[in-house]
């Protein structure tokens, strides 16, 4: 994954969380990438608006980066 | 002309739903209505009659084919590729990839719902980088099921996963099924 992408999609990610939103299934299946190497984060069927807390938000967050970092 | 045909699509209040693939085919299509089935506690009440799909003018209908299940599933419902066929008139039309996920349970409707309305808030705070949302729409028969309409979104990094080197695979799984997920 070039350093691109991966900017975005953890751009994208903090734009969800800024809004309050916990996406609360991140992972592969959850991120695409389209041909113009935009970076689309979808799948929001576990996502929820109220009740989330910051610890929460930063959880997701590191597992976003793990999850970018362990792609070659 | 993705703007100009998404503009179209918020006005057209039909959709007609047509399954294509493995041994489906259908020749009349399942109708639903765009909006979240609001009341399920609807038990006892009669179905309306069905319409016939002719009688809706074309600048008020959708077509939409499921090419194929995607084997996806979440509580909101079951995912869907599909090809929304928007006619412009009697002769031309465009076609347009998309997601579908259809939601059969009392269950799954209630949580397609949410997550319209996860959407609608995020389109409501200019959230950046997620996919496109085309609308919610709800089958004519009150236990029908429901379904979340979105563009393409491309191809996912687990598809991508697909397509690794062996020796990138194994490196990737280790830390991928080595992380806690909350």
């Amino acid at each position: 994954m070039n350093s691109f992408c991966r900017a975005s999609f953890l751009a994208n990610l903090r734009s969800i969380h800024n809004a309050g939103v916990l996406h609360g299934d991140v992972g592969l299946h959850s991120l695409f990438i389209k041909d113009s190497d935009e970076a689309i984060i979808a799948n929001f069927g576990r996502a929820r608006v109220v009740d989330t807390t910051e610890d929460e938000l930063k959880a997701e967050y590191q597992l976003m980066c793990i999850l970018l970092d362990s792609i070659p | 002309m993705i703007w100009s045909i998404t503009q179209q699509l918020s006005s057209r209040y039909v959709l007609l739903l047509h399954l294509r693939y493995d041994v489906y085919d259908t020749v009349n299509p399942a109708i639903f209505y765009r909006g979240a089935r609001i009341n399920l506690d609807n038990e006892g009440l009669l179905s309306p009659p069905t319409t016939p799909a002719t009688s809706f003018p074309i600048d008020a209908r959708l077509l939409l084919f499921l090419t194929s299940d995607i084997g996806d599933e979440d509580p909101s419902g079951v995912l869907h590729d599909g090809i929304l066929e928007v006619e412009h008139d009697e002769k031309n039309s465009s076609n347009v990839p998309v997601i579908v996920k259809l939601a059969f349970t009392d269950e799954q409707q209630e949580n397609l719902v949410q997550e319209w309305s996860v959407h609608m808030h995020m389109l409501s705070e200019s959230v950046t980088g997620i996919q496109t949302v085309l609308g919610v729409f709800h089958e004519d028969d009150d236990e029908g099921p429901s379904c979340l309409v979105s563009y393409c979104t491309g191809t996912s990094l687990a598809e991508r996963k697909l397509s690794l080197l062996p020796n990138q695979r194994y490196v990737f799984s280790i830390y991928y099924f080595s992380t806690p997920v909350a």
